[in-house]
């Protein structure tokens, strides 16, 4: 295997499925292969219920959901009592820093902060998840799941996959091989 | 091999039918465009020549400074609440029949937050300071002052602008990669970059649906925030009429109902352009004739409350503004503002067979933004009209300009839609898989 994967062919192999075919077992073979859940991953046209890969949740969601929200409520603190000791606005009756409008700003302020950080963690996530050889297959949408396994450059392993996944009932199968920005795809 | 799921073999039929209207354009369509851009430009034209001339080009004058550009600012929130409300309540509470419907209302909430900003610009007057009102180190030692409710509703709005922009862009990623995949031109490579890589592997479906999941609750609190802080821009003044505790309820509820009826007339007319008679069911519209009952008896509830406890006070101030709308001045758009938001809708929504009747329901959808715009100008107009000095009263109502501009604002929201409805998907396509899946499986 060369040790500069970053010139050498990758191979990713994915089989298209009718949904009413039951995928555990087929994981289990391609396990038994050696293979990874990290390189493997299920495409579909609907989040399916049950979650089939084991793969670890590096940061959940929702804690960058939290730090968003206090650093929104510090950015209101800053612009609603901040502002308001740095340049002190004298008002007769009325407190250079009031209570209940630090509250409301600081309220609208988390709010923001929290979504706007989840939106962007999510996006990332989304953009940037293990994608390296996946592409979008337009045939999912019109109601098959896919099935994508990395091989890296082991040919003979891809093609035994490659067999798995049409003994297991797959539709179609293809092996996209990829040398930089040059896919080739090889179809049975 | 067991029975295959129908509704993975109607996917192929799903995705065509909820694209078309991305890939077919009818002459009408075009001429629909043309007529919006006229009034549009008639509108600009409008503004640019109060922009020239000054302010004084509309009726407002003292002690009638806030007029029909509030009253709209008020009323396009209102209807901005439609999709935040449907889609984040009913997400909320897994109504399933939410599905087909979300997207429209979704796409009114973002639309009418634009025009919306717009109002605050043509009340401004001088419209080339307004970054006078942004909080950042300047020369000229001003700074907003955050004490003011008006800041707080700046705040509030930017976040809510910001939100629903990311709530309805979200559920549209997977919708985009249809789209990418599907449509040629242009348009392929703003999809491309929408759709962000998006291939449905199932981390990003976790991923998409935990962000949705935690974002749900959040808008559906900035909702609430956000109008309530619109209704504390008149009550926490001193002025009569204004300084209640009921107004940031109040305020809520009154969006949601112009909000709801604005989403009924959407529905009816985008099913009926568009034939999506397959998606959006009689049972649609019976559920949200539903809903629009409740927000009627709710929203009449308070109004009789405020009202009341407004005539059994008898306090001076306060009581001549009630007289002038039940027999003054206003009494005939009040009366008629009551019947439209309140008696219309009661005496038409209590009936089960009058709910699954798709026209009427657009009918009362129409006559209810009707009544809650008039009613948006009754809350503004009249308390300013009767300051506690009865030598100052007067009387208001827009100028040509002002009902000019109003005109060309709401062909722009219309224009907006138009043009919204030929970029995105009017229905959301995996959601209405989702559910189509789910029925099934029930």
């Amino acid at each position: 295997m060369p040790k500069n994967t970053e010139t050498a062919d990758r191979q990713v192999v994915l089989g298209l499925f009718d949904p009413a075919i039951a995928l555990p077992p087929v994981l289990d073979q391609i396990r038994r292969q050696g293979i990874p859940d990290i390189l493997m991953e299920i495409l579909s046209p609907l989040p399916l219920e049950s979650s089939l890969l084991n793969k670890p949740v590096r940061i959940p969601l929702h804690r960058l959901t939290i730090i968003g929200g206090i650093v929104g409520i510090g950015i209101g603190l800053f612009f609603a009592a901040g502002t308001a000791l740095l340049y002190p606005l004298m008002t007769g009756g009325k407190p250079i820093v009031s209570i209940p409008v630090v509250g409301i700003i600081s309220y609208e302020t988390m709010m923001l902060m929290a979504i706007v950080v989840t939106f962007f963690a999510a996006a990332i996530k989304i953009a940037f998840v293990q994608q390296s050889g996946l592409r979008n297959d337009p045939r999912i949408d019109e109601g098959s799941v896919g099935l994508s396994i990395q091989v890296g450059n082991d040919t003979a392993k891809a093609h035994s996959i490659f067999r798995l996944l049409q003994k297991a009932g797959a539709s179609e199968v293809e092996i996209r091989t990829i040398a930089g920005n040059l896919r080739t795809v090889e179809r049975c | 091999m067991t029975d295959r799921p129908t509704v993975w073999e109607e996917m192929p039929r799903i995705n065509r039918d909820l694209l078309s209207p991305l890939q077919t354009t009818t002459w009408t369509y075009y001429l629909w465009v043309g007529v919006l851009s006229c009034f549009v430009a008639a509108g600009a034209g409008a503004w640019t020549y109060q922009i020239q001339t000054g302010i004084g080009q509309t009726d407002l004058h003292h002690p009638i400074f806030w007029g029909s550009y509030i009253a709209s600012f008020v009323y396009w929130i209102g209807v901005s609440h439609s999709g935040t409300f449907i889609s984040g309540v009913l997400r909320l509470t897994n109504a399933e029949w939410r599905r087909p419907v979300t997207r429209i209302a979704e796409l009114m909430t973002v639309v009418a937050l634009l025009v919306t900003a717009l109002f605050v610009f043509y009340h401004l007057g001088r419209v080339w300071r307004f970054y006078y009102l942004i909080p950042y180190p300047n020369q000229r030692e001003l700074w907003p002052n955050f004490r003011s409710p008006l800041m707080w509703d700046a705040t509030a709005i930017f976040t809510y602008a910001t939100a629903s922009t990311i709530y309805i862009y979200l559920p549209l990623i997977p919708d985009f990669a249809l789209a990418r995949d599907r449509i040629h031109g242009w348009r392929k490579t703003v999809y491309r970059w929408l759709a962000i890589g998006w291939h449905g592997s199932q981390a990003q479906w976790r991923t998409l649906e935990t962000a949705i999941r935690i974002i749900t609750p959040l808008i559906v609190m900035v909702m609430i925030s956000v109008h309530s802080i619109v209704g504390f821009d008149f009550s926490m003044a001193l002025v009569p009429a204004w300084h209640s505790t009921i107004f940031a309820p109040y305020f809520v509820v009154g969006a949601v109902h112009s909000g709801l009826a604005m989403v009924l007339i959407g529905l009816y007319v985008l099913r009926k352009v568009y034939h999506l008679h397959n998606y959006v069911r009689t049972e649609h519209f019976e559920k949200l004739g539903k809903l629009l009952l409740v927000t009627t008896l709710v929203l009449a509830y308070m109004y009789f409350a405020e009202q009341l406890t407004i005539w059994y006070g008898k306090v001076p101030d306060h009581i001549a503004v009630q007289n002038s709308l039940l027999y003054g001045s206003y009494a005939v758009p009040f009366w008629f503002m009551v019947s439209c938001i309140y008696v219309v809708p009661l005496l038409t929504l209590v009936w089960p067979r009058f709910r699954q009747w798709p026209v009427g329901l657009m009918m009362v959808g129409l006559i209810i933004n009707l009544g809650m715009y008039i009613e948006r100008m009754l809350i503004i107009v009249p308390p300013l009209a009767h300051p506690r000095l009865s030598f100052q009263w007067d009387e208001y109502f827009p100028s040509l300009i002002e009902l000019a501009i109003l005109v060309g604002t709401l062909a722009l929201a219309l224009l907006l839609y138009s043009l919204a409805v030929k970029f995105v998907p009017v229905i959301s396509i995996w959601e209405e898989k989702l559910g189509k899946k789910h029925a099934q499986e029930h």
